[in-house]
């Protein structure tokens, strides 16, 4: 048994610089080549020997770690999630306890699950309960009745090195010999300090399983990982057997197990804080805003302050945030360390919770002035709004919120971002005649219905141009009006499946003429659907426009009519952060969808517009109710068969009006 | 004064010197690299098979591993043989048309047969059954990219387990249900169906299999037969005898639900777990003390999760032997046994 022998580099180079010391204290040259010699033969000799004894301490790992793997078997019906049958088969979970506790990984414990039992190393099938997962790691808990049961060894965080070879290895074939395949550890600290990385073919043949190393210690529980990790327990699953896998290191389990035990279900600590977008590399952890309601906001923490520590952690970036915050539980008591833009520094310590309070986004009714004008002058009061109530009207400038100046729209987006519908506030005001005003007033409810704007006095009809992506199949329409000083709202419209030519698109965008906005229309690979990999062109598109022209980053909207619609909500949902609006033209949302979570740092507003003839306005009358549940903005509009106006100038118009505040 | 430099000077040259060496040598060593001669022995036994095919995203070509100083050639059966012209590229690049000897649909094997004397091959009597975590190198021609006279792609891998093949292409089941390898190398790519999987001393352990997915999880599989298994099957092939592979036999009389007086609640779902609905008084169920709302979760050891399973499991018993079930009452696991007569 050759265990060390992977590790002889870093041995044989200090013994040989050892050896240089000595000699060259001694200067005896002889020994040099004595030395020389004798290193060579050895390592001569151990080479073709050297992958053998590889094997046999992969072999002996394997043997040392295996008792402490369980087989497990789910009975479950058939959900029908695409995935389903990820849970048909035999799944693998670790011992953590003696007297019966094992941990496995959240996919492999399906939602409607009838039954759990573990088949022991001795074949004995024992019925196992589920205590609870840890919703941060996606792990899952489980108890039964057994004894004596040996349990895993867990590596020490400090000890576990980038390159160092590691092992899967798995039960879902066998209750007593294990899967096993080898790799190294590929990286440290993945998804923000939650998960060891490693290149052994992870996949449900050991997810649950361990990741050991060569004294068959172990690294961590086997699972998949993906982007949504918080969402969805099976993302991750897509990269099974792919040279990229994680773990989730054993010591932290081991740290929480007692506080697993007794909260059950564990749920990633929330302190609800948003932060400002930053040109500056590393992006610096300065607060934009805390989610009405969460501790962040209840602690008082504001906008403009930095975060510089977490518990006594440095924090000089959002990346270090991001990191000191990754592997932090709800009921964690946190300390922070925040400074403002006058370097006070101040500290408060907060409890992390599992899940904020719903955000519904708040307003006053109304709509901004465009342009680099001076003060802020309001362009629009929305009818029945509660600016309307206390007699704002176009053309004043507001001056003060909650007895603050305010200065710029975006200060006043962060302040009304903060607070929730019916909070109270102060506004203060300039009549177009100058005369000053201050009133109090409740927030309403932030909606997206459809209000007619005046329409703007333009001359230039639209300009349409293709453009050709080099490395999609895609091209894109860019349609606009010519060119605007201020920053214009986008739309992304996604064409229908199939030829469209560009006399066609420039006829359905004429009304460009009477509005600002930009419009985008990208047509699919495919000619017959749009498919996944379409997404990335879509995005390329915005983003090329983006670079080129002025866009008003408050106002991008995508959209589209019939199926195009159901596959611009699915790139909606999963691009909150680009788009702030959702234009469906007889379209449900896509039934593929799930629920829409609501942030203030990703306000949407999604506008149904349905013909006369449109089937499905009672799918659409369900989406809209969950959707202003879940604290989206909605609104709508039909279309009548006699209506003078076409849906693009609906569309357009409502557009101009999604930022309002 | 100057010579004591000198010697100094020269002392650290051949201080680095030594440290180059042992750098390097470590280096191969940290790597735990195949040796030369081991790789080469797998390559110059390994054939790249082009047949039919060549269109609609299917390949036309596999890999074949030279099992005789005589030219017999295994591969896996497929639609690139389905041709007259089938030809096979030694390492070397002596290029041959191959004849279909014998093959076997079930098993989905095949021996071919090129004119040649005196070819290095794998001896079928060194093969043995590996245990997980062994060390193995595959050798085939993946993705088609060796041609002429270059030699196959080499991969390096363990055996991830030995376990029977559960496995499925689309909808169809794989119709081999015996012991397989299963590597942690990929092997489930186009053109390595055919080639080789052997141990650390050259000798062939397994041949990959045709693209397939695991029944029990879902995922893509690299699996290879075990040639030690198959031996028997192959030395009958190149004899011209064909010996299908010995499938679970029905007994004449088959073991059923009703036979033991058990219903069970609707298969209304995809995967309805076995839930006992009722249990039809004054029947061997019933004696067992099975109950209604009981949920069998075992069935003579093994796992039944759905209703099909169940039903397809008795059937492969016979109505003779006593049936053991385990049921989960309440959240524990007991255990019945079942008599029909």
């Amino acid at each position: 048994m050759n265990k060390a022998m992977p590790q002889m580099k870093p041995l044989a180079r200090q013994s040989l610089l050892t050896a240089v010391r000595q000699t060259r204290m001694h200067c005896v040259g002889l020994f040099y080549l004595v030395f020389s010699l004798a290193t060579v033969t050895v390592c001569g000799q151990t080479l073709p020997d050297s992958t053998a004894s590889f094997e046999a301490a992969i072999k002996s790992a394997v043997a040392t770690a295996a008792p402490s793997l369980v087989q497990l078997e789910v009975v479950a019906a058939d959900n029908t999630a695409a995935k389903a049958d990820l849970a048909s088969g035999p799944r693998t979970a670790v011992i953590v306890a003696p007297e019966g506790l094992a941990v496995t990984a959240s996919v492999n414990i399906p939602e409607n699950y009838t039954s759990i039992a573990v088949r022991l190393g001795d074949g004995s099938l024992v019925p196992a309960t589920l205590i609870g997962h840890d919703e941060s790691c996606r792990l899952a808990l489980l108890e039964f009745t057994a004894s004596n049961l040996p349990i895993a060894i867990a590596v020490p965080k400090s000890e576990i090195k980038v390159g160092q070879t590691a092992i899967a290895i798995g039960k879902s074939f066998s209750h007593d010999k294990p899967t096993v395949s080898v790799g190294i550890v590929s990286a440290l600290n993945r998804f923000w300090g939650r998960a060891i990385q490693s290149d052994a073919k992870i996949s449900p043949r050991n997810y649950g399983g361990a990741l050991i190393d060569l004294d068959g210690r172990v690294f961590g529980v086997l699972l998949p990982l993906g982007e949504q990790s918080e969402v969805d327990t099976d993302s991750g699953t897509e990269w099974y057997d792919s040279g990229i896998g994680f773990a989730i290191p054993m010591a932290d389990v081991m740290d929480r197990l007692d506080k697993w035990r007794n909260e059950r279900n564990l749920k990633a600590g929330k302190v609800g804080l948003s932060f400002r977008k930053s040109t500056s590399i590393p992006a610096q952890a300065v607060v934009e805003g805390s989610s009405p309601g969460s501790p962040a906001a209840t602690a008082g923490i504001k906008s403009g302050e930095r975060v510089t520590g977490v518990d006594g952690q440095s924090i000089k970036s959002l990346n270090d945030f991001k990191f000191a915050m990754g592997s932090r539980y709800a009921g964690d008591r946190v300390k922070f360390t925040l400074e403002d833009d006058k370097k006070n520094s101040r500290s408060l310590e907060i409890e992390l919770v599992g899940e904020l309070p719903k955000y519904l986004p708040a307003g006053l009714g109304i709509i901004p002035s465009r342009g680099d004008g001076k003060g802020l002058v309001i362009d629009f009061v929305m009818p029945g709004s509660p600016a309307e109530s206390v007699g704002l009207q176009a053309g004043d400038t507001l001056v003060s919120f909650n007895n603050e100046p305010v200065e710029s729209w975006d200060q006043l987006r962060v302040a009304i971002r903060s607070l929730l519908p019916d909070t109270e506030v102060t506004v203060g005001w300039r009549t177009a005649s100058g005369e000053g005003r201050k009133r109090e007033v409740k927030l309403a409810r932030q909606s997206a219905s459809f209000v007619d704007l005046p329409l703007r006095d333009t001359t230039s009809s639209p300009t349409i141009a293709v453009e050709q992506m080099p490395e999609f199949a895609n091209r894109y329409w860019l349609v606009q009006n010519g060119n605007a000083d201020t920053p214009r709202p986008l739309l992304v419209w996604l064409l229908p499946p199939g030829a469209s030519t560009e006399e066609q698109i420039a006829a359905q965008w004429k009304e460009l003429e009477q509005h600002s906005a930009i419009v985008i229309a990208v047509e699919s690979a495919k000619k017959d659907r749009w498919l996944p990999d379409d997404v990335e062109a879509v995005l390329r598109a915005l983003g090329e426009v983006t670079r080129k022209l002025r866009i008003d980053s408050n106002r991008v909207a995508i959209g589209g009519a019939d199926s195009s619609g159901e596959v611009a909500s699915l790139m909606a949902a999963a691009n909150r952060d680009r788009f702030q609006g959702l234009i469906l033209v007889n379209s449900p949302l896509s039934d593929r969808l799930r629920d829409f979570v609501s942030a203030p740092e990703i306000p949407l507003a999604v506008l149904f517009a349905s013909s006369a003839n449109f089937s499905g306005r009672d799918e659409v009358s369900i989406n809209q109710k969950n959707l202003f549940d879940a604290g989206i903005s909605v609104g709508s509009v039909d279309l009548l068969n006699n209506d003078a106006r076409t849906i693009e100038a609906k569309i357009l118009r409502w557009l101009e009006s999604i930022d309002r505040l | 004064m100057n010579a004591l430099r000198l010697s100094w000077s020269r002392q650290f040259i051949l201080a680095a010197c030594i440290f180059c060496t042992n750098w390097l040598a470590t280096f191969v060593h940290a790597q735990v690299g195949l040796p030369p001669s081991l790789v080469a022995n797998v390559q110059k036994r390994l054939v790249k098979i082009n047949g039919s095919g060549g269109m609609q995203g299917l390949e036309s070509y596999q890999t074949g591993i030279l099992i005789s100083a005589d030219g017999h050639v295994l591969t896996v059966w497929s639609y690139v043989l389905d041709s007259d012209r089938i030809k096979a590229t030694l390492h070397d690049g002596r290029r041959y048309t191959a004849k279909i000897l014998n093959y076997d649909p079930r098993s989905e094997i095949a021996v071919l047969k090129i004119d040649e004397k005196d070819l290095p091959f794998f001896d079928l009597n060194k093969s043995r059954v590996p245990d997980a975590g062994a060390m193995i190198v595959v050798g085939s021609n993946l993705f088609g990219v060796a041609t002429g006279d270059e030699p196959v792609s080499v991969m390096r891998g363990v055996v991830q387990a030995t376990t029977p093949l559960r496995a499925r292409r689309g909808q169809f089941e794989v119709p081999y249900q015996d012991e397989v390898l299963i590597v942690d190398a990929i092997t489930n790519n186009p053109g390595a169906a055919g080639g080789a999987v052997t141990d650390l001393e050259g000798n062939l352990i397994g041949m990959i299999g045709k693209e397939a997915e695991c029944r029990l999880t879902d995922t893509w599989l690299n699996y290879a037969f075990l040639t030690s298994k198959l031996a028997p099957e192959i030395r009958a092939l190149i004899d011209g005898k064909s010996r299908p592979i010995a499938k679970g036999r029905r007994p004449d009389e088959p073991m059923s639900l009703s036979l033991l007086g058990i219903q069970l609640v609707t298969n209304v779902v995809h995967r309805t777990p076995p839930f006992v609905d009722r249990v039809v008084a004054e029947q061997p169920a019933e004696a067992a003390g099975l109950r209604a709302d009981d949920l069998i979760v075992e069935l003579n050891g093994e796992i039944v999760p759905t209703i099909d399973e169940l039903v397809a499991k008795l059937s492969l018993i016979s109505r003779d032997s006593p049936v053991r079930l385990t049921i989960q009452r309440n959240g524990e696991f007991k255990s019945l046994q079942i008599r029909v007569r």
